[in-house]
């Protein structure tokens, strides 16, 4: 296995994932076999080879800085599963 | 005994000067209602796309130009992950591998002699949305701040004093201000510092554990919490303690810093590139457009070689707006220093800031007409206070106040003569006591002939006529 069982849950605690017992070992072996994949590339000689950033696109557009029509706040708050106030409602949260 | 010294570096978050926000097109105006600026993409919706502001990049490339980086023409956005209700998508777009702006540096004037400090980067990325506090121990999210853009300039860890802090945050908020870029407005958050700070002994090469303060809201607060925090790590490692490396706050009301979160919380934000936004290519147009407008330490110089002392060269470029007025009423024909003098004693008095934009009560054209009516003798320079402060109540060209007003300065020698003789008839004991050796009674003339005249005669004029007189 490349990666540990412990980082297996650190990354499922950063995720915000529950995972049982069972289903960390098989998140242990399924990223492992994902990392085992990449490390193929460290068999080639990529010297000279400039960084892919992206997949297909060359360099991304840019837009003028014109003000466009918001959502109607009634919209925006829609999907929302508690509001008040106008704001999006949420358990308290500490100032970060 | 041990000597320590202090390590210093900050990171200033500063909202670009933009109508829009970083990756939408909703207004990124301030004080809006709750949840009235935002949209699919600044809201996080499944499938909405993030396309960058052209002039956020543009205002970014300007102040990494006047801070001297080196500017990236690839650069590249990436996702920093991370849970909390103030991000909707569960990350932030921002800049890791590939910055917009690399090494760079700022001076700073500090006791009188220049200091360099290092720019480490700049790099774009967009704003979180602001978390209220309800009723009820609930928190209410207002989406309206996320997706505003920001730069983010980080200094090298090469400041020593809190004094040196701050001097820095003044030089770099200056420099925002001069380059349009942001309006420096440290209350509305617009312009935010976080500083690290650690301590080590004179001498060692390696850093000490460092903290992390955030959420400082003025250069005073800035300077204060660092000095706490300097004393409190100097007095937890004197006395055998270690200093644990966390994230604190300062408390203006008790003047000390809190700690926020402990190591346990330590960030694993696991960036990588965002594969919504392909590569950020500058374009050729845009590196040959884009420059920096004149800064203050220029300006000033300008203006003291102008002959404007160093004091009102200060007060003059406080704002980039007071520059660009005290330059228009120059070219308009005033002279540099009577215009300084003017501008401070009369204009800012109702002058108004508005973060980058600034109201003055008269436009400078006409208080350069109002200064011109003074060199060529038509008023006197007490006369021009009144009729300026007319000026400013009805808005009215200042030859117009004058002549309707019969403002203009008695230089008719006959005219004066006649007041002059009248004052000193009605004044003989006065008379008697000057010329028996009270010469300074010569200022009572003068005002008696001033308050006869309602200071319309020529100063000049009416001390020649008392002097051959007397």
């Amino acid at each position: 296995m490349t990666i540990s069982l412990e980082e297996t849950q650190h990354i499922a605690t950063l995720a915000r994932i529950a995972l049982d017992d069972d289903e960390l070992v098989t998140m242990q072996r399924e990223l492992s076999a994902i990392i085992e994949i990449m490390a193929d590339l460290r068999e080639l000689d990529l010297d000279g080879v400039p960084a892919t950033l992206h997949a297909t696109i060359t360099s991304c557009g840019l837009r003028e800085d014109q003000p466009r029509a918001s959502l109607p706040r009634r919209e925006a708050l829609a999907g929302a599963p508690r509001t008040r106030d106008f704001g999006f409602a949420v358990p308290k949260v500490m100032d970060k | 005994m041990t000597e320590y010294e202090a390590v210093i570096g900050l990171e200033v978050h500063g909202q670009l000067n933009t109508r829009t926000k970083m990756f939408c097109g909703c207004s990124t105006a301030f004080g809006a209602p709750p949840n009235t600026h935002v949209c699919p993409v600044c809201l996080g919706m499944p499938g909405a796309l993030p396309v960058p502001n052209r002039r956020a990049i543009e205002l970014a490339v300007r102040v990494g130009r006047a801070l001297d980086c080196e500017l990236f023409a690839t650069s590249q956005f990436a996702r920093k992950n991370y849970f909390y209700p103030d991000l909707a998508k569960g990350y932030q777009i921002s800049q890791f591998e590939l910055p917009l702006n690399g090494k760079g540096e700022l001076t700073v004037e500090l006791d009188g002699s220049p200091l360099a400090i290092g720019i480490t980067r700049i790099h774009l990325e967009e704003d979180a949305a602001k978390n209220m506090h309800g009723v009820g121990g609930e928190t209410l999210v207002d989406f309206n701040r996320a997706g505003v853009p920001l730069m983010e300039v980080v200094s090298e860890p090469d400041l020593r004093t809190a004094a040196q802090a701050e001097a820095y945050l003044k030089k770099l908020r200056e420099v925002f201000l001069f380059c349009g870029a942001n309006d420096g407005n440290l209350e509305e958050g617009s312009f935010r510092c976080d500083a690290n700070v650690s301590i080590r002994p004179v001498g060692q090469a390696r850093f000490g554990t460092r903290v992390e303060l955030k959420n400082i809201n003025s250069f005073r607060f800035v300077r204060l919490a660092i000095e706490f925090e300097i004393a409190r790590q100097t007095a937890l490692i004197a006395a055998g303690g270690e200093v644990v490396q966390e994230t604190r706050t300062y408390s203006d009301a008790r003047n000390e810093t809190i700690s926020m979160r402990g190591k346990e919380e330590a960030h694993d934000y696991r960036y990588f590139p965002d594969p919504d936004l392909p590569p950020l290519v500058l374009p050729e147009e845009m590196l040959a457009r884009v420059t920096v407008p004149e800064q203050a330490d220029a300006i000033r110089a300008r203006f003291v070689a102008s002959g404007l002392s160093s004091g009102a060269a200060m007060v003059l470029t406080s704002h980039p707006a007071f520059a660009r007025y005290t330059d228009t009423v120059i070219a308009a024909g005033a002279n540099a220093k009577t215009a300084a003098n003017f501008i401070q004693a009369e204009v800012l008095r109702h002058a108004r800031t508005d973060g980058l934009e600034a109201t003055f009560p008269v436009p400078a054209e006409r208080v350069a007409e109002l200064l011109a009516l003074v060199a060529d003798g038509t008023i006197n320079g007490k006369i021009a206070k009144d009729v300026f402060s007319q000026m400013v109540t009805s808005r009215r060209p200042p030859a117009a106040i004058i002549e309707e007003q019969g403002l203009a300065q008695v230089t008719d020698r006959g005219a004066i003569a006649q007041v002059v003789d009248q004052v000193l008839s009605d004044n003989p004991s006065q008379v008697a006591k000057y010329r028996e050796g009270k010469t300074n009674l010569l200022g009572f003339f003068v005002g008696q002939v001033m308050k006869a005249t309602q200071g319309q005669a020529n100063p000049k004029v009416v001390n020649e006529l008392l002097r051959e007189r007397l």
